[in-house]
């Protein structure tokens, strides 16, 4: 089955391999926040210090969006559809709990079971910082909790319910690439419509946290490609020297994703890989026919149905042979597991 | 004809492992295994470096078993005459996060747990844009990666290479290495003086070593490097 036609069929396998075969699909992403999401972990926003640039040398604190806190709304996004077309084992899968190691989700995405296994990741994120500085790209807000009438006193008892927390303002960008490794263009659309679909990332407040994913290019290659962090220092480095970069101002969008593509393009110029890009107007085609798809009700639940049966076919190839014959496989410290 | 290079790998991402575990604080030390390097450097079980293993063995995306198979995956290394020096920080920093397993119930209560499985905890990360610097010893020219991903949370970062000029070998003398080894690779070929250990799984690691044996030097660098000679990876039996 060929669902695309703006991709040649030469960088997806036919079923989803045993082994890691050298074939990556990278969809290089700018993250737009919308409202005033948080990325926290210890009761303060997540923050990494770094250089600005790859040129502007002097060390800035950046907002820092870990890896996990962006693959798991993206997980949990295919995995509600999963369960809304009612795909494959759905009703037996429970994330974190209990994988039944046989969905679209489980297989590409890796889990960890103490002693049935691990199946690692062939989705990988890395943590993505913001191309502002901290100081520019948060605001500490008050929240509180009043009473029924909507003030924070009653019958002269004053509620102590009030507190502050520190949140991202709308409009801060984390550019991010998603790499998936050894993709069918099942498997590939999957994780590309999980992309596209997640609104909402951050502390799970429901409220607040959403996010917009702009799609800047897909990358094939037979490898790694250049990283978040060098990727955002290159933008900062367009942007500061044309003069973009106003603080306290918001950057404007435009400006980013024209110095996004331009980052990109002039980092991949240095890789010593061999690589096909769809930036611009070949990503626009591309984006065209994969909306079409993930828009239609009926080529949707194909396409999950496709990405199902690779995936139950992989199980039951690799995992679900009975645990007891040595089988074959090596391993390494680490399983890919999927936590946050 | 013997070629060593001098490797560095500056980190992207903040990067994790379990040295030691206090409780519910997971600890990672600035220093990168040998044996990790190598599969992370695309070594094992690779058919470009020569390396292939056994079909039940080889390295999939799939483990059945949390049990290391290192015998088996370095062993060919040793054959293609490959070897890697575990890693030194030149300069790092450390972060704290904490992390949890995400749950997608939209009712939570809190349950006792059914299995001995930490759901949450604290890591003590290698922060980002922290630089390591390790050597490779190798009788081939070696093709590598220009982004590897390290760790558990398979952190990506930059490796440099460079060559170092033609190796010198000297036999048979003492000498000091600051450099951090594995001391299963040397103890059976040189004579190990004294030492400071680097604790750590699944071998501990020595630096500042003072060791009689065989050793390579270089004309030409900055800095003075001596290098241990006939390293390679040894598992007993």
């Amino acid at each position: 089955m060929s669902l695309l036609k703006s991709v040649d069929q030469k960088f997806f396998h036919s079923e989803i391999p045993a082994k890691p075969m050298g074939k990556y699909a990278h969809f290089v992403t700018i993250r737009v926040t919308e409202s005033y999401p948080l990325f926290q972990t210890d009761g303060e926003l997540n923050k990494a210090r770094v250089r600005a640039g790859i040129n502007h040398r002097e060390t800035i604190s950046r907002l820092a969006m870990f890896k996990r806190k962006q693959s798991t709304p993206e997980r949990l996004t295919g995995r509600e559809l999963l369960r809304n077309y009612q795909i494959g084992d759905w009703e037996k899968c429970d994330y974190n709990v209990d994988f039944s190691k046989t969905t679209p989700d489980c297989v590409l995405y890796g889990f960890a079971i103490g002693d049935s296994g691990s199946e690692k990741s062939k989705v990988v994120v890395d943590t993505a910082y913001s191309i502002t500085p901290f100081d520019d790209s948060h605001l500490n807000f008050t929240l509180n909790a009043p009473f029924e009438n909507g003030t924070m006193s009653r019958q002269g008892e004053v509620t102590s319910r009030i507190n502050s927390q520190d949140h991202i303002l709308p409009q801060v960008f984390f550019p991010s690439i998603v790499t998936l490794k050894d993709p069918t263009e099942a498997g590939f659309l999957y994780v590309f419509n999980n992309i596209l679909r997640t609104r909402h990332y951050g502390a799970q407040t429901t409220r607040t946290g959403r996010v917009r994913n702009e799609l800047v290019g897909v990358i094939f290659a037979d490898g790694e490609i250049v990283s978040n962090l060098r990727w955002t220092q290159k933008v900062y480095d367009l942007m500061a020297d044309r003069g973009q970069i106003q603080a306290p101002d918001p950057l404007n969008e435009d400006d980013v994703l024209s110095a996004a593509q331009e980052a990109i393009s002039v980092l991949m110029t240095e890789e010593c890989i061999p690589h096909t890009d769809f930036i611009g107007d070949s990503l626009t085609s591309l984006l065209a026919e994969v909306k079409a798809i993930t828009s239609n009700e009926i080529q949707l639940r194909e396409l999950l149905n496709q990405a199902n049966v690779e995936s139950t076919q992989y199980a039951q190839k690799y995992i679900l042979k009975t645990t007891s014959e040595k089988s074959k496989k090596g391993s390494k410290k680490g399983a890919a597991t999927s936590a946050e | 004809m013997i070629a060593i290079y001098r490797c560095q790998l500056e980190l992207h991402d903040s990067l994790y492992y379990a040295t030691r575990e206090i409780g519910r604080l997971y600890e990672t030390e600035a220093a990168i295994h040998n044996y990790a390097l190598c599969y992370a450097l695309g070594l094992v079980d690779s058919e470009v470096h020569g390396t292939t293993v056994a079909l039940e063995d080889s390295y999939c995306y799939f483990c059945p078993e949390q049990i290391p198979k290192y015998k088996v995956h370095l062993t060919p290394l040793n054959q293609q005459n490959i070897y890697v020096t575990p890693a030194r920080s030149l300069f790092h920093s450390s972060t704290l996060n904490t992390w949890k397993y995400a749950n997608n119930n939209y009712h939570v209560e809190m349950e006792k747990t059914q299995k001995n499985i930490p759901g949450f905890g604290r890591t003590k990360e290698i922060a980002p844009e922290s630089q390591f610097e390790f050597f490779i010893i190798s009788e081939k020219e070696l093709k590598l990666p220009k982004w590897v991903r390290l760790g558990k949370w398979a952190s990506k970062a930059e490796l440099k290479v460079v060559e170092l000029p033609k190796p010198k070998r000297n036999q048979n003398q003492e000498f000091t290495c600051p450099y951090p080894l594995n001391p299963l690779d040397v103890m059976f070929t040189h004579q190990v003086i004294s030492y400071d250990t680097i604790n750590m799984p699944p071998v501990s690691l020595i630096r500042n070593v003072r060791m009689r044996g065989d050793f390579y030097n270089f004309e030409g660098t900055a800095e003075k490097i001596q290098i241990p000679a006939r390293m390679q990876f040894y598992f007993g039996g």
